[in-house]
């Protein structure tokens, strides 16, 4: 009887057993096999989590937001593989956020995300710190969370080289500034960007700049957009490729509306005037050539309207006081040329002929002087 | 017997404010003048800033223009008065005898020590540049009015020609007032001297009477005039209007897509990493795309809410009007 019970004893202790080693493989099983539990502050620890396709974070709002990282794209971007510093971690860009995670007092997705993008100031410091002084950075401080932080131009993970290729620049300004977006994509500009590749034309950061972009909006940038343009209007190699005056800017500011800019622009660039600038008679983004026979005949059918903008009263052949871009010639605008060759001549010659009345009394007084001296010594 | 002394005229009262005032206003429109046409050189910047500005600059030179154009009606009808009423000549005009002594004093060859002629080429000189400068500055003051009669290209040529004619101007008067400061020293009342009184006190007074209700109907009718013409117009509006724009609008949609646009959105965002660069299916079997087997709202779908591999893109990063040029792109036939 005993020798059964011990028996039995024995078998349960070994099915007990066995069944404990089960239980313990299939739960080391569950847990990667035998493989080591991660450093908590490597990017193996996070992607336990963050690989998971499905991860998302829900926010007060009750906003969700996905958190799940692709590690194969951000190895793929700047930040990745590629960095000459080394790719960056994970813990590089969220420091202090080891599990569980710190509470975020961020009520929306945007306050999270206009919370976090300070962090690139550890490494792009310059770049930082232009931005907050540029309109986005000013509307932030505002409370105008709609503003671009870095993230929204850059991306978050899947982070590329921002001006490669070109178009990728105003393809990043055009996710926040969509209607200005459609206009400059139809413009000779856009099109020469978006539709040609070409190296030439400006993208949105060659007029507005790259980090400490300037309100448009202001007095100070209306009154130095002409120089903006001339930039590259004024720029005789570039010019030249395309068969376009580099005299626009010249002429611009020889005659009324550009001289009285220009003026403004180095005394009081605060100050508003109402002379025209390139854009009120071109348009902004919508900028056309007017070189092609549409641009021109439509110019010319506008030029009116264009100048009863500012000229409401304008005559019917009152825009045909405006001579163009082009220097007058006997072909073109042969009256102005005409009167701008007299006086050309005319001033050094009437200087020439009072300099020489002047001159010759002076020489014959002195004549004069030397003769009565002469009388003088020789008494 | 000796001759009765020639009777020296010398100037009137009226004729020392005159003189005042024209150099008052001259001085002014070249102090106000002269920066604007050189606006653009650096040393324009102190008198600009010493006139309060370009705007005000142009106020002054409007306003010495005003009292350079009255000096200029009152003098003309001061000179009917002496030629028509008191019946001398009009001499400060230069003939042919003033032409010869600049001929010969340019040439070395004469020394009267008569330097008269210059004064007559000075206010020939000052005679031209109030005709041409009042005209053309009359058109630029009054653009608008004027080209209801005058072509349009007027406007352009009034300026160049204002320009250079001031600059001509004030280079011969400048030069002249320099040698008569310094080397010559001509007798004004000489000049006038040289009129004599032809018409009786009867005829004086006669021809007074006949005068002066003429000349005061002429100045009305000028002064009339130019106050109606310069006051015709007000040539532009103060303050340009502002452009409006919608400044964030991330959600514009085009009508129309644009297949250039799509292929480079193909090509920055991840499509083509893993569909491949023409779209024509990833080398771990993901599917091509151009053209594509779906609809757009299903294409639109899969974009926004992601499939099995493909990540979910929120309309942030690839924006609905983005997706508008992809489509474009995709759809378009293969070359």
């Amino acid at each position: 009887m005993m020798g059964k019970a011990k028996t039995s004893l024995l078998i349960l202790g070994i099915v007990l057993i066995l069944m404990g080693v089960m239980v313990g493989a299939a739960a080391a099983q569950e847990q990667g096999g035998d493989a080591p539990t991660p450093d908590p502050a490597s990017d193996a620890y996070c992607l336990l989590c963050h690989a998971d396709p499905d991860q998302v974070w829900m926010l007060p709002s009750g906003e969700s937001l996905s958190v799940t990282i692709d590690p194969t794209v951000l190895a793929h971007s700047v930040h990745g593989e590629s960095n000459p510093e080394g790719a960056l971690a994970c813990a590089d860009c969220h420091p202090n956020f080891r599990y569980p995670h710190p509470v975020s007092l961020s009520q929306t997705v945007r306050e999270f995300q206009v919370e976090r993008y300070a962090v690139c100031r550890t490494c792009h410091e310059e770049q930082y710190m232009r931005a907050q002084d540029s309109v986005h950075g000013e509307f932030l401080r505002e409370g105008r969370l709609e503003a671009a932080t870095c993230v929204d131009c850059h991306g978050g993970h899947d982070i590329q080289t921002p001006d490669e290729p070109r178009q990728r620049i105003s393809l990043t300004c055009g996710r926040c500034h969509g209607a200005i977006f459609e206009e400059y994509r139809t413009s000779i500009h856009g099109a020469g960007l978006l539709d040609e590749n070409n190296p030439d034309v400006p993208t949105c950061i060659d007029c507005h700049g790259v980090h400490d972009i300037e309100n448009p909006a202001t007095t100070a940038f209306r009154t130095g957009s002409p120089q903006m343009c001339a930039e590259c209007h004024a720029d005789d190699a570039l010019m030249e490729r395309y068969d376009i005056s580099t005299q626009v800017f010249d002429s611009y500011v020889a005659e009324f509306h550009g001289s009285t800019v220009v003026l403004f622009e180095h005394e009081s660039p605060d100050a508003v005037t109402n002379k025209a600038v390139c854009f009120d008679c071109h348009g902004v983004h919508n900028i056309q050539a007017v070189s092609d026979e549409a641009g021109v005949s439509s110019i010319r059918e506008t030029l009116l309207t264009t100048c009863r903008q500012c000229h409401p009263d304008a005559s019917a052949d009152f825009s045909a006081a405006w001579i163009g871009h082009y220097a007058p010639s006997p072909d073109n605008h042969p009256a102005l040329f005409f009167a701008n060759t007299l006086y050309a001549v005319l001033i050094p010659v009437a200087f020439g002929i009072a300099s020489l009345l002047i001159l010759s009394d002076v020489i014959r007084r002195l004549r004069r002087r030397r003769s009565q001296r002469g009388n003088d010594n020789g008494i | 017997m000796a001759s009765d002394p020639q009777p020296i005229l010398r100037l009137s009262a009226m004729q020392r404010i005159e003189r005042l005032v024209f150099a008052v206003a001259f001085i002014g429109l070249v102090l106000t003048g002269i920066p604007q046409r050189y606006a653009s050189e650096a040393w324009t910047h102190i008198p600009i800033v010493i006139g309060g500005g370009i705007e005000s600059l142009r106020i002054l030179h409007r306003f010495f223009a005003l009292i350079f154009l009255a000096e200029a009606i009152y003098h003309t009808l001061a000179v009917g008065y002496r030629w028509f009423v008191i019946g001398r000549r009009v001499t400060m005009l230069p003939g042919i005898g003033a032409v010869r002594d600049l001929i010969g004093h340019i040439g070395l060859r004469k020394e009267s020590g008569d330097y008269r002629f210059i004064l007559k080429f000075e206010y020939l000189i000052l005679v031209i540049g109030v005709l041409v400068l009042g005209i053309t500055g009359l058109i630029l003051w009054s653009p608008i009015a004027a080209t209801t009669t005058l072509p349009g290209e007027a406007i352009p040529v009034a300026r160049s020609v204002h320009s250079d004619h001031a600059l001509l101007t004030v280079i011969l008067v400048v030069l002249i007032r320099l040698g008569i400061l310094i080397l010559w020293h001509p007798n004004r009342a000489a000049v006038l001297a040289d009129q004599p009184v032809a018409a009786s006190d009867e005829r004086i007074r006669a021809r007074r009477r006949v005068y002066i209700p003429v000349a005061l109907v002429i100045a009305v009718i000028v002064v009339g005039g130019l106050y109606a013409f310069l006051s015709s117009e007000q040539t532009a509006i103060s303050t340009v209007p502002r452009r409006q724009a919608v400044i964030y609008a991330p959600q514009t949609v085009p009508e129309t897509g644009d297949p250039h646009i799509g292929e480079v959105l193909w090509q920055t965002l991840r499509c083509a990493f893993c569909h491949g660069e023409s779209a024509n299916g990833g080398i771990d079997g993901e599917p091509a795309l151009r053209p594509p087997e779906l609809t757009y709202a299903a294409f639109y779908e899969q974009v926004r809410v992601g499939r099995g591999e493909m990540p979910a893109f929120s309309d942030s990063e690839l924006p609905d009007g983005y997706l508008v040029h992809l489509w474009a792109w995709l759809t378009q036939p293969v070359e």
